[in-house]
């Protein structure tokens, strides 16, 4: 499973691909996670399962599923989720919209 | 600060940390909001817009009350906070959810006489 965060700059999302790797580990998943600003994650999501985006660049929702085309789901972090770097919520979250 | 365990919150993640977090999260949301509201003032849905702008309010209200505790302990201990990186990022998001509210009312009016 591969996972590509987005937001503004990619600090705040870097510390929470740090929680993430750690919380996935524990779990035993086999999982890539990775942190870019938006145009970056979009330049790179080939390959990857899912794009999830910081409630910072939620307004940039509509623009990034079109750049995916369809192919793969956009998920916008909610808002207390990604305050507390609930980890685990969106690891689950991740892979809910994987299935889905 | 919340418990730990109850928040799935990272053992390691200090007060700090957890504050900035808080503080990017919900005035990042309120940011993006005030962005989402001119874009949908320009398709001339104002009320939409202005709805937006107001769930925008509460969350950058949320993400202040966060960063007015920071600079009150901050006065009382006489400027005992560490100042980092993510702080600055944190206050960063704070000023631009703050310009772009007020640029997201100006536009919603524009739009609205444009459409009267």
């Amino acid at each position: 499973m591969k996972i590509m965060l987005a937001c503004n700059a990619g600090m705040s999302t870097s510390l929470l691909v740090q929680k993430m790797r750690k919380e996935a580990e524990a779990q035993g998943l086999e999982v890539t996670i990775e942190a870019n600003p938006l145009n970056r994650a979009l330049e790179k999501i080939d390959g990857f399962d899912i794009l999830m985006l910081g409630p910072q660049i939620s307004y940039a929702k509509d623009d990034a599923v079109k750049a995916v085309d369809g192919k793969i789901p956009v998920v916008v972090i909610a808002m207390a989720d990604y305050g507390r770097m609930n980890a685990k919520k969106i690891i689950a979250d991740a892979i809910a919209a994987i299935n889905a | 600060m919340a418990d730990n365990d109850q928040t799935g919150l990272d053992d390691d993640m200090g007060p700090m940390e957890e504050a900035c977090f808080q503080i990017i999260a919900s005035v990042g949301m309120a940011k993006s909001n005030y962005i989402k509201a001119i874009e949908v003032a320009k398709d001339g849905k104002l009320d939409e817009a202005r709805k937006l702008v107001e769930e925008g309010n509460e969350a950058y209200l949320q993400g202040h009350e966060v960063h007015m505790g920071l600079l009150q302990e901050d006065a009382a201990t006489i400027g005992s906070i560490h100042v980092s990186l993510l702080l600055v990022h944190s206050e960063d998001q704070l000023i631009q959810a703050e310009t772009f509210r007020v640029i997201a009312l100006d536009f919603i009016d524009l739009y609205e006489r444009l459409s009267a």
